[in-house]
Parts: structure tokens; C-alpha cells; sequence
């Protein structure tokens, strides 16, 4: 399998084209086993939507009506994955080795592949991208067209702001009423402990929330070794350091703050996935998929 | 006091222009303070910064940049040669010696006017009289030369002769000097010697047999060397040897018209036609008088073994060339006494008191400590952080 390097990550417009392209390349060679109608109880029948696929029109019915029906199952229905995705400011965090390459990009190829993938099986997703500016929901649904839909949401995210408050998350809250797993997908750095506890708290409320934190080589590695003016994406100052001087004390105080933050989600039994977006995407979508066998 | 007004004097001051390389450390220096790289990073909340570390290194670049500007400009100074002047005091102590003068003579003078701190030769830069006894000089000259300078303004002249050959043009001389000499007669017993001058590649013989001639009888003998035919100059010598083959440029003919003595042998052919007169003697030799001056002409080539093979050469070639009215010429020329002295008094205002140091040496050891200091700085460096620039 040819993994997919960060330049051409950066360079592909088509994100639900670039997804599917991964996608299928991830899916080379499984057994294509169909799960017709993604559930064997059949519950209702729904009219056809764009997006859905042909093969789950069910065709005597079409026969006798004239029209199109899908045949939809009990347990899709209620299940679908969530994935909501940080853009807060932090996530505009470039990689040092490819400039073109940031959090947010990586984020979104990473989420239209995973929605391809989840199309694949049959299974339901929906979006959810917070910050404390705007918060922008694609609800569930299935198929082609639906990622088709994602992934031009996807495309227009821009990265800005902060983590939401609580009470703009209210609202989010309502989202999460039907049940779902959600994936988490952001970096993590957090002013408080913010985004642990609403991972938290969707723990607590039943709905597994599976975490993907993005990193660029250069916050776990800190290659610079002059002076340095840091800016805080998310803070107006700016920092004036010796590099050299402070990567000793960096490198201790993020490894100690990153096994924190590990610790704190496997004692929930939901690992925290990290990956650097310097990776290739195949990688770390399998690595994700591994620790949560229950997706894969 | 020494430093009373210094002033600077340059002896290369086109080396000034390197201080334009002052601007080179300092571009490095305002350059790279503005080169510091701003990134974003948003796990900045991991860093903490560390003010006082970074202000002691800013203060040591600081040193660095002084250390190195002043580098730079110290080896501009370096190059410029400075000049550092200092004024000199004109004491009373001061006895400036004629060279003619015998060491036997000038002790007993000395033990009568005993007092002088300094004994100098007289000579336009004046040496001790330990150092070796230099060539006679043209007093005339040498007077002219020391009246304005400031060191010697109140110095004590002591001359072999009360009466002297005078030069040509004006002689200056300082109206505090005080002088003194040894014979009241004037020059009548001892003949100045003749100012003997070379005018191009001269006989192989010449040098050993003025080093005899001086060896034996004529201490003061010296020898100039004139490089082009135009600087012969019957005020500037009295003899000249010639020894290129050919016609007798137009310039050394007017040379002896002047009054100078002309050497030459028989290969050297006047313009048009000279009487010349044999002289007696064993050697072929003879002599024709051309204005105030004339021309002797040796009858064989000088150049061969038959001329110079002989023990008694250097006298009798002086002899020879003596012969031609020297003591006649050199007693009719002008004379000037120490008694009534022919000079012009230098005024005070004229004299520049002043004389240079030069200041290489001081300037040297400041540049190699001030690169030293710079080294250490430099090198010392603080053992953490790695990552220094330099």
C-alpha cells in the first residue's frame, strides 16, 4: 500500500475525492462482505434521499408504489458516530517540516476518510465542529452524498477562537441526545482541563468518546536551538526565549503533561490516539481504528 | 608637561577609510538581534521564559560588539601609522659636534667645558658621539637644516674651523646658538675635501680605493651617487667621475663650465673640438679647461689590468685629480665665520617645537591584549543552553 505523503495531503483541493482515495486504498483487498442495509432487522422504510445508495432500494416495493423506498434497520438508526472537531485557534498549528501541512488540514482529510470508511461499513456519521465563534453541525446520515456533504462542510472550516464556554456547549449538548460514539478530534491543549471534561462528561452520559490528538513533530521533538520570538495562537503574547536554553525544560514539562493526559483517558477505557500530522494518514487512521476495535 | 598639545599626524592616513568597517559588526550585530525567528506554537504554554539568563547575554554581546568595534578601529589606527607630537624642550646642554673633528681634540675640549649632558654629531639628524663618527657633512646645509628645529634651538655648536666654505643659497641659523671652534685660523692649513660624486656604473677600482684613501689619510671621503645625468650639479659637486663610453652629454659639459672637476678616460669623446694638454707624468693623462671647470681625461682605458694593477694607485690618482687647482678653488670659493656669522636668524615663531613619536609599539600591544580579552569573551561561553550563536 502507498501511503500518502503530507505534501500531497496538502496539496489535494478534493477532500471527498482525497478521502475516498485513501480509503479504498486502506480497504484494498479486505472481503467486501455486504451487510445489506446495514442491520438485519428491518424496521421502516424511509423515501429515498440523494445520497443513498442504490442497493438499498427496495425494489418490489418501488414495483408496487411507483416509488422509491430504503429499507432501514433498528439498530442504525439509533447508533451513528459523531465526530466533532476542535477548530479552535491552536489547530491552525502548521508542521515545521511541511509549512503547507497544519492540524486543521490533517484533521479534516483524517475525518472525510474515517466517514468514508464508516460509509463503507454502512454505518451513520455526523459532524460537529466547535469553537467558541461558531459551532457547525452536519446531522447523521449515510451514504455517498452524505459524506459528499461533509466533506464540503469540512472544506470551509476555518480555524479560530477558543475551546467554546460552557454555555455555548449547552446547545451542543441537545446534539448528543441520540445515541452515538463520538470521536473527539483536536490537540488537546487545553487553558484548563476543558476539553478532558467534555470528553468526560460524554463518557458519563453513555456515549463512548474516542480521542484523536494532534500533534506536529516539532511540540514532541523541539528541534530549535536560537533565539526564538513564540507566538501563542490562542494568546496575544508573544514569548521571547533562548531555544537551547529551554528544550530540556519544554520537553519535560509536555512528556509529563502529555502521560497526564493519556492516563486520564484510559482510565475512562478510551485511549488517547496521538499523532503527529508529519505521518502518513493511513497510519495513523489504522492506528485509531486498532485501539478502538469496536469502529474497525 | 609632554602632552601638551597633541596632535595627530597620519603617515598612511588612506588606511582612515578602513574606520568605514566600524559599520560592519555593528550591521552583524543590529542585523541579528532583528533575525530572531517568530514562530507560532501553540504548546507555548510549556514554555516559560527566563528574563535574567537572557539580559546577561545580551550584556555580553554587548561587551563582544564594543570589543570588536574597538578592534576594528584600532587596526585602522594601526595601519595609519599615527603620529603622536611632542614637544621638545630646547635645553642649553646640548653640544653638537663636528664630524671633522679628531677624538683626541674633542676630549680635551670637553674636559674644558665640561656640563654638557648631550653630545651630539652634527648632522642633519644628529647621533651621539658614541655611535660610530659619521661621513663630513656640508655644514652650510646642516645648519640650515637644525635652525628650525626646536630641540637644538639653544644648542652649543663646536666646528674645526672658525671658517668655513659657505654654500649656495641662504644659511639659517638659530640666534641662541653659541659657538665654538677649535682653530681661529680658518681652513687655510686644512683643505675641505672635495664632495665626490659617481654618475652611473662607475670603474671596478673606484670603491676600493676610496676605501684605502680613507683607510689612510682621508677619513671624511665620501662617495655620492648620482643616479641621472641632470642631477650633476657643480653647486652640489666638486668632483665627478664618468665612465660611459660615448660623446659627453650637453648637462655634464655645463657641469664643468660651472666649476666642476670632470674623471673620465679616453673613451669618453667631447662635443666637437677641446685643446687638450698632456700632463706629465707616467700615465698618459690629460686635461682640458672648459669655463671655470675642466676635464681630465686618463690617455689608456681605466677598465684595464695595466691601469689599476698598481700599488700605489689610490694616491696617485689623488694626487692627479688633486693637482688640478683643487686648494686653489676651494680657498677662492666664499667663506663664513663663526665670528660673523652670514645667517639669517630663525624667529621663535618659526621654529616647530614639536617632534613626532611615532606610536606603533603602545598601539600593538593594545590590539593583541584587546584580541586576547575578545577570545576569552567569546569563547567563555555559558557551559548550559548549547545553542549559543556566535
Amino acid at each position: 500500500m502507498q501511503l500518502t505523503d503530507p505534501l500531497t495531503l496538502a496539496s489535494t483541493r478534493d477532500l471527498a475525492w482525497l478521502s475516498r482515495h485513501i480509503a479504498e486504498g486502506m480497504l484494498l483487498g479486505m472481503q467486501h462482505s455486504q451487510r445489506r442495509g446495514a442491520g438485519v432487522e428491518f424496521q421502516q422504510y424511509r423515501s429515498y434521499e440523494p445520497g443513498d445508495s442504490i442497493r438499498h432500494i427496495d425494489w418490489k416495493l418501488f414495483a408496487r408504489s411507483d416509488r422509491y423506498y430504503v429499507r432501514e434497520a433498528e439498530q442504525e438508526s439509533r447508533m451513528h458516530v459523531c465526530i466533532a472537531l476542535d477548530t479552535s485557534a491552536s489547530m491552525a498549528q502548521p508542521s515545521f517540516t511541511h509549512p503547507q501541512l497544519s492540524k486543521l488540514h490533517y484533521a479534516k482529510c483524517w475525518i472525510a476518510t474515517l466517514c468514508w470508511l464508516l460509509h463503507r461499513q454502512g454505518e451513520r456519521f455526523s459532524l460537529l465542529a466547535l469553537n467558541d465563534g461558531e459551532m457547525r453541525h452536519i446531522p447523521s446520515g449515510q451514504g455517498e452524498g452524505h459524506h459528499r456533504r461533509i466533506a464540503l462542510a469540512l472544506a470551509q472550516l476555518r480555524a479560530a477562537g477558543h475551546w467554546p464556554g460552557e454555555a455555548q456547549l449547552a446547545s451542543a449538548w441537545k446534539l448528543f441526545e441520540q445515541p452515538c460514539q463520538v470521536v473527539l478530534v483536536s490537540d488537546f491543549f487545553e487553558r484548563g482541563q476543558e476539553i478532558s471534561t467534555f470528553a468526560a462528561r460524554l463518557q458519563a452520559a453513555g456515549r463512548p468518546c474516542l480521542p484523536l490528538q494532534l500533534l506536529v513533530e516539532a511540540e514532541e521533538t523541539f528541534p530549535f536551538s536560537s533565539e526564538l520570538k513564540i507566538r501563542d495562537p490562542e494568546s496575544p503574547a508573544i514569548t521571547e526565549l533562548d531555544a537551547g536554553a529551554q528544550r530540556a525544560d519544554y520537553l519535560r514539562a509536555f512528556g509529563a503533561a502529555q502521560k497526564q493526559l493519556a492516563a486520564r483517558f484510559a482510565a475512562r477505557e478510551c485511549p488517547l490516539t496521538s499523532v503527529a500530522i508529519e505521518r502518513p494518514l493511513e497510519q495513523s487512521l489504522r492506528r485509531f481504528v486498532d485501539a478502538h476495535s469496536r469502529i474497525g | 608637561m609632554l602632552w601638551q598639545s597633541p596632535q595627530w599626524l597620519w603617515q598612511s592616513p588612506q588606511w582612515l577609510w578602513l574606520l568605514a568597517a566600524l559599520a560592519i559588526p555593528l550591521l552583524i550585530h543590529l542585523l541579528r538581534r532583528s533575525a530572531t525567528r517568530e514562530i507560532p506554537f501553540a504548546a507555548a504554554h510549556w514554555l516559560q521564559e527566563k528574563r535574567p539568563y537572557r539580559k546577561r547575554r545580551l550584556l555580553r554581546e554587548k561587551w563582544l560588539l564594543l570589543l570588536r568595534m574597538l578592534l576594528l578601529a584600532l587596526l585602522a589606527l594601526l595601519l595609519a601609522q599615527p603620529l603622536l607630537q611632542r614637544d621638545a624642550a630646547a635645553s642649553a646642554d646640548t653640544l653638537l659636534v663636528d664630524p671633522r673633528i679628531a677624538r683626541a681634540e674633542l676630549e680635551i675640549f670637553l674636559q674644558d667645558h665640561p656640563g654638557f649632558r648631550q653630545r651630539l654629531w652634527l648632522q642633519p639628524q644628529p647621533t651621539p658621539i658614541s655611535a660610530a663618527r659619521p661621513p663630513a657633512t656640508d655644514l652650510w646645509k646642516t645648519l640650515s637644516g637644525l635652525a628650525a628645529a626646536g630641540a637644538f634651538r639653544r644648542a652649543h655648536i663646536l666646528l674645526r674651523n672658525a671658517e668655513n666654505p659657505s654654500g649656495h643659497g641662504a644659511l639659517s641659523v638659530s640666534p641662541h646658538w653659541q659657538w665654538h671652534a677649535l682653530e681661529n685660523t680658518g681652513a687655510d692649513d686644512a683643505t675641505p675635501l672635495p664632495k665626490l660624486a659617481l654618475l652611473g656604473p662607475g670603474p671596478p677600482w673606484l670603491e676600493a680605493m676610496l676605501q684605502q684613501l680613507r683607510d689612510a689619510t682621508l677619513p671624511q671621503l665620501a662617495l655620492q651617487t648620482l643616479d641621472t645625468i641632470d642631477a650633476a650639479n657643480a653647486k652640489a659637486q666638486d668632483w665627478l667621475i664618468y665612465d660611459t663610453p660615448g660623446t659627453l652629454p650637453g648637462a655634464l659639459q655645463q657641469f664643468v663650465r660651472d666649476g666642476g672637476l670632470l674623471i673620465t678616460d679616453q673613451r669618453v669623446r667631447p662635443q666637437g673640438t677641446l685643446r687638450f694638454v698632456e700632463l706629465a707624468g707616467d700615465e698618459p693623462l690629460q686635461a682640458a679647461a672648459l669655463g671655470r671647470g675642466s676635464w681630465l681625461r686618463y690617455g689608456r682605458d681605466w677598465h684595464s689590468d695595466g691601469f689599476f694593477h698598481r700599488a700605489d694607485l689610490p694616491q696617485t690618482l689623488w694626487r692627479q685629480w688633486f693637482a688640478q687647482d683643487w686648494a686653489l678653488q676651494a680657498r677662492s670659493r666664499g667663506h663664513w665665520s663663526i665670528d660673523a656669522s652670514p645667517g639669517i636668524p630663525v624667529a621663535d615663531a618659526a621654529v616647530h617645537r614639536s617632534h613626532l613619536a611615532p606610536l606603533q609599539h603602545g598601539l600593538l600591544l593594545a590590539f593583541v591584549l584587546l584580541l586576547a580579552l575578545e577570545r576569552i569573551v567569546a569563547l567563555a561561553r555559558p557551559a548550559r543552553g548549547g545553542g549559543g550563536r556566535d
